[in-house]
């Protein structure tokens, strides 16, 4: 009888501590997933703010280069002689980028003559086009 | 983990016109008795933009020519009036018998005196039809001009133009009439297919032009000062009212689609394929560039607002996990 007892006893003392170890399972669990989130999203705003950065540099250089002039007009002839891969060793930019144009959701084409819509990188593709490379 | 994103881009329509071109007929909708006489140009009923209030279905309206002397409806259920001002001069509506309107211009043709469907010029039946809206405007020193437009691409080349737009109509004959917003479907429905549209012009004898072939009162291009100036012959109307060196749409191949432009300046020939095309903005990367970055700025291209995209490939992400 008081065999049955202790037994008893042992049993809901393993079940407790299942129960414990359950929760600070679950408890460290979250706290991985939380962190590699935080971590990505440090990550995520941290590239969308280089980017930021970049495309100002960018734009102030099209200004410096007269290719917009103060009233932000674009000199279409000297935009198709921009070279990407001088502006990224010019400026020191690491991430490739492209200019497309837009008029009320609609393309813009640069050189309609040559079918250009887009100047710059052509890992970015406009309307099934890669943009132009010089 | 390699991705392409696709990027879809559609900006809500800004629409931006030679806003320097002063407004020379100002057209509102009022309620029956606010507009002077000669000003009504026709009754119709439902709120402005001709949606039925409570089931928001297009109703477009027909039309009602009023009383002859107080122009109110004679159908009491018109309660919109479509009232045109000019900014100078005497401009005129009435209705006539005669479908060409004497020295006047006629604008649509009725069947009855209210509740009528309108006919084009091209399609009515002078055995139908014996009534017409006319209008007539008298000034010294200018003259109107009146367009009725049965595409969309010239209605879009006449506000750029400068013009005024009344109202719109459904089809040249037995046609609902509806604003100048009127779709056939609720948005983006595409809009009613004929549209009448007005301005005032210098008279030739008081234009006054630059060597450019520009208008001295406005600084835009006029094809009457050929008949002033020699060196301005050839320029084709289309380039009226628009700044000198900026690009008009033209049909080039005279199919009906306007599928070229043309350069608003000296020789006055000088055409190339349409900068400002009519494609929504996709944009795709290789598997090179698995996130892109857009920031936008605002531009000039043919003076006309642009936004300028600046993509930036963001390859970091995709290289540390």
């Amino acid at each position: 009888m008081g065999k049955a007892i202790n037994n008893n006893k042992a049993q809901n003392f393993s079940a407790d501590i299942l129960v414990v170890v359950i929760i600070i399972l679950f408890g460290v669990i979250f706290l991985v997933i939380n962190k590699i989130n935080q971590e990505n999203e440090g990550n995520l705003n941290e590239l969308v703010d280089e980017a930021t950065v970049e495309s100002k540099i960018i734009y102030d250089n099209l200004i410096e280069k007269e290719i917009l002039n103060s009233e932000s007009k674009v000199d279409v002839d000297k935009l198709l002689s921009l070279s990407e891969a001088e502006i990224k060793e010019e400026l020191n930019i690491k991430n490739d980028f492209a200019i497309v144009f837009e008029k009320d959701g609609k393309l813009v084409k640069i050189d309609p003559e040559n079918n250009i819509t887009c100047v710059g990188s052509s890992e970015i593709i406009v309307n099934n086009v890669p943009c132009k490379e010089n | 983990m390699n991705k392409i994103i696709i990027i879809t881009i559609m900006t809500m329509l800004i629409p931006i016109s030679f806003s320097a071109i002063p407004e020379n007929i100002a057209c509102t909708w009022e309620a029956p008795g606010v507009c002077p006489i000669d000003h009504v140009v026709l009754n119709a009923h439902g709120s402005p933009i001709f949606h039925d209030v409570f089931s928001g279905a297009l109703i477009s309206s027909q039309v009602d020519l009023g009383n002859a002397i107080t122009r109110i409806p004679i159908d009491g259920n018109y309660n919109e009036v479509l009232c045109c001002d000019p900014s100078k001069g005497i401009l005129e509506f009435w209705y006539d018998s005669n479908p060409n309107c004497g020295t006047g211009y006629s604008i649509v043709h009725l069947y009855n005196e209210t509740n009528s469907r309108v006919a084009h010029e091209d399609a009515y039946n002078p055995a139908i039809h014996n009534h017409t809206i006319c209008v007539e405007y008298t000034e010294a020193f200018s003259h109107l001009d009146l367009y009725v437009s049965n595409q969309e691409v010239f209605a879009q080349l006449y506000e750029d133009m400068g013009y005024t737009c009344l109202f719109r109509f459904s089809s040249n004959l037995n046609a609902h009439i509806g604003d100048c917003d009127s779709l056939f479907a609720p948005a983006p429905g595409t809009p009613y297919k004929y549209s009448v549209w007005m301005r005032i012009k210098e008279n030739v004898d008081n234009l006054k032009c630059n060597t450019d072939c520009t208008s001295k009162l406005d600084g835009r291009v006029y094809s009457e000062c050929s008949q002033k100036i020699r060196e301005c012959r050839g320029i084709t109307p289309l380039c009226d009212g628009s700044l000198y060196g900026s690009w008009v749409d033209i049909d080039k191949d005279l199919d009906g689609i306007m599928d070229a432009e043309l350069q608003c300046s000296d020789p006055w020939n000088l055409t190339r394929a349409k900068v400002f095309s009519q494609d929504l903005v996709m944009i795709n990367t290789t598997d090179e560039c698995p996130n892109v970055v857009k920031e936008t700025y605002s531009a000039m291209i043919d003076d006309q607002i642009v936004t300028m995209n600046v993509f930036i490939c963001s390859k970091n992400i995709n290289n540390e996990n």
